[in-house]
């Protein structure tokens, strides 16, 4: 019934269209091999070429393809995305349901805990542990997660709260249920709602946080990342005195921002907006 | 009533303060616990093309310099009663006090945050009542679509745009930087000229990327409002429009103190881009010039300090609020 509702949600004009634009980036990122006329770390054509038919956005200042950085960039950006989320998600969900279920003192402490986390500017602290750190995607990865989770766990432990008072879930446990079987059956399926909200709040954060730490210098150098291609775009003094700008700087800012938009139109979807 | 609020404060400042002690911990195991040793800035990564090589001898005379050869928990004390003095050390690239290049830096930034707060804040809740107001009409629709667009811009590739398009191509503005350098001012008013001719982007850009977030909050909370009998109550007794708005402008601003506070962490990483996209000289272009230099005392002053004004502008926020709601804190 709830998975019915959901669809019907996805089936307005908003959820439509992000689900269009993830599908679009998705299918781009497995066929990427297909579609890339070069390797992306390929750099054996001239630089700084205008677009032509061998380079459909022409090279940038190395001489790597344009188009085909941009095409395997989608794969970092969805990767990201994909493991901070899946990661944010069950760390987040695990923490918040035992949490919200003990109750009590243990609840106390872990929520003034998670508030802690969620206080500390992460920026700065992910800068000082790059800086530490071999920029890696996994590094990336690591930390994003590590300062994601207490966002989930805050809004699941909420959710378990409420429904651990609720009467279906006091009726289970009366009638025998032991307490791992009332969390599986009667809690976490009605936390589906909030964990499809986690997965898609946190793909933003990573989508947004791996380029802006590329665009700081901070990224894998061995992935093709949109805010590296915008980083060197602009740090190229020439940029916006010819018309490079146009296809070097414009596709990956789009990128980003068309990948985020589809995320934000299906989450706005799933809250019911038309 | 009252001895209830001052217990509130109180408590709520003991947990801002365990926050702090544990930023602090956090920063003192940072570079003890990280791969390469804590003398990795002085010698480089061993996988560099030409590597520090140090003997022994020296190794250890520079370990000793720094207090590097004492136990853990004296070198914490060391720390903490340095860090109490806010004595943060050397910048590695400037040698001079880590506190004097913070403290230049900090005006700047809070001059660019604080005015792209109150741009926000004040665009934010007029364009949030008005689209909450006429729900479902043009305005609201148009708002509806631009905003989540809005937010989807990474913050550094609006900052290229908006320098691209009003500054190269239209010259309003100037490229970067916080003050033309090397000018000779006539008086008061060219200098205030100056400097918001150079802060109308960073702050506009800054603004852009915290606006969606009020105006969505605002929009939510007027709608919930106007289904409120306060609101058919205020109509039937037939008063004007614009009076019946100031109410549900007064009761939709209420959570936006809170939600202003809760952002701070994250617009200090907003700030972090703009001002380097923009080369303003503010604690993000710092903590991003620290970083590329591998400075790494600046790094972790900088942190401590950003952390401090973050914590201390949410500990005002529940303070402000425990005034503005009676409610706030009473559970």
């Amino acid at each position: 019934m709830k998975e019915r509702a959901l669809l019907q949600r996805m089936r307005s004009p908003k959820g439509t269209a992000g689900l269009i634009i993830l599908s679009f980036f998705t299918t781009i990122a497995f066929a990427a091999p297909v579609l890339a006329p070069y390797y992306p770390s390929d750099v054996s054509s001239s630089p700084l070429l205008a677009p032509d038919r061998d380079h459909p956005l022409g090279t940038d200042d190395v001489g790597r393809d344009i188009f085909s950085n941009l095409i395997y960039g989608s794969r970092t950006s969805l990767t990201v995305a994909l493991v901070v989320s899946l990661g944010v998600l069950v760390i987040g969900t695990l923490a918040g349901v035992f949490s919200g279920y003990i109750g009590g003192k243990i609840d106390r402490v872990m929520m003034r805990g998670v508030d802690i986390f969620l206080m500390i500017p992460d920026l700065p602290l992910i800068l000082i542990l790059a800086a530490y750190l071999r920029p890696s995607i996994w590094n990336i990865i690591f930390i994003l997660t590590v300062m994601g989770w207490p966002v989930g766990a805050r809004i699941t432990r909420a959710q378990t709260r409420t429904l651990r008072v609720s009467g279906h879930v006091n009726f289970a446990r009366v009638s025998g249920a032991s307490n791992w079987c009332v969390i599986k059956r009667h809690i976490i399926p009605d936390l589906y709602p909030i964990m499809t909200t986690t997965i898609v709040m946190q793909s933003i954060r990573a989508i947004l946080s791996e380029s802006g730490l590329a665009f700081l210098g901070l990224g894998d150098p061995s992935y093709p990342s949109w805010g590296t291609m915008i980083k060197y775009a602009i740090s190229y003094p020439l940029v916006f005195f010819s018309n490079a700008w146009m296809w070097w700087l414009l596709p990956a800012g789009i990128c980003i921002t068309m990948l985020v938009l589809g995320f934000v139109f299906v989450g706005q979807a799933m809250e019911g907006d038309k | 009533m009252d001895r209830k609020r001052l217990w509130h404060i109180f408590s709520r400042g003991l947990e801002y303060s365990i926050t702090f002690f544990l930023i602090l911990i956090i920063n003192f195991f940072i570079p003890r616990t990280m791969p390469g040793g804590p003398l990795l800035s002085i010698t480089g990564s061993q996988n560099a093309d030409l590597p520090v090589v140090l003997d022994e001898e020296t190794k250890y005379e520079l370990m000793e310099y720094y207090h590097l050869n004492d136990p853990l928990h004296i070198q914490f004390m060391q720390y903490m009663a340095d860090a109490a003095q806010l004595d943060f050390g050397y910048s590695i690239t400037h040698n001079i006090p880590v506190l004097d290049i913070i403290l230049g830096r900090l005006p700047w930034t809070i001059l660019l945050m604080g005015s792209a707060l109150v741009f926000s804040t004040f665009f934010g809740i007029a364009l949030g009542i008005e689209s909450g107001w006429n729900r479902g009409r043009k305005l609201d629709h148009a708002l509806l679509m631009i905003m989540p667009v809005l937010r989807s811009i990474p913050p550094f590739f609006l900052g290229a745009l908006m320098i691209f398009v009003f500054s190269y191509r239209m010259g309003w503005f100037p490229l970067s930087g916080a003050l033309t350098p090397y000018i000779d001012y006539t008086g008061m008013a060219d200098q205030v000229r100056d400097i918001f001719s150079h802060l109308a982007l960073p702050m506009l850009c800054l603004a852009a990327f915290e606006m969606p977030g009020t105006y969505l909050l605002v929009r939510n909370v007027c709608v919930q409002q106007m289904e409120k009998p306060y609101v058919l109550m205020a109509t039937a007794r037939g008063l004007k429009e614009r009076n019946i708005k100031k109410h549900v402008l007064i009761n939709s601003t209420v959570p936006v103190v809170n939600q202003i506070a809760a952002m701070l962490g994250f617009l200090v990483g907003g700030a972090v881009f703009i001002e380097t996209v923009f080369s303003y000289p503010g604690m993000g272009m710092l903590v991003y010039n620290s970083f590329i230099e591998r400075d790494y005392p600046v790094l972790q002053g900088a942190f401590i300090f950003m952390s401090l004004c973050v914590l201390a502008c949410n500990y005002a926020a529940d303070i402000a609020c425990s005034y503005i709601d009676g409610r706030a804190g009473q559970e």
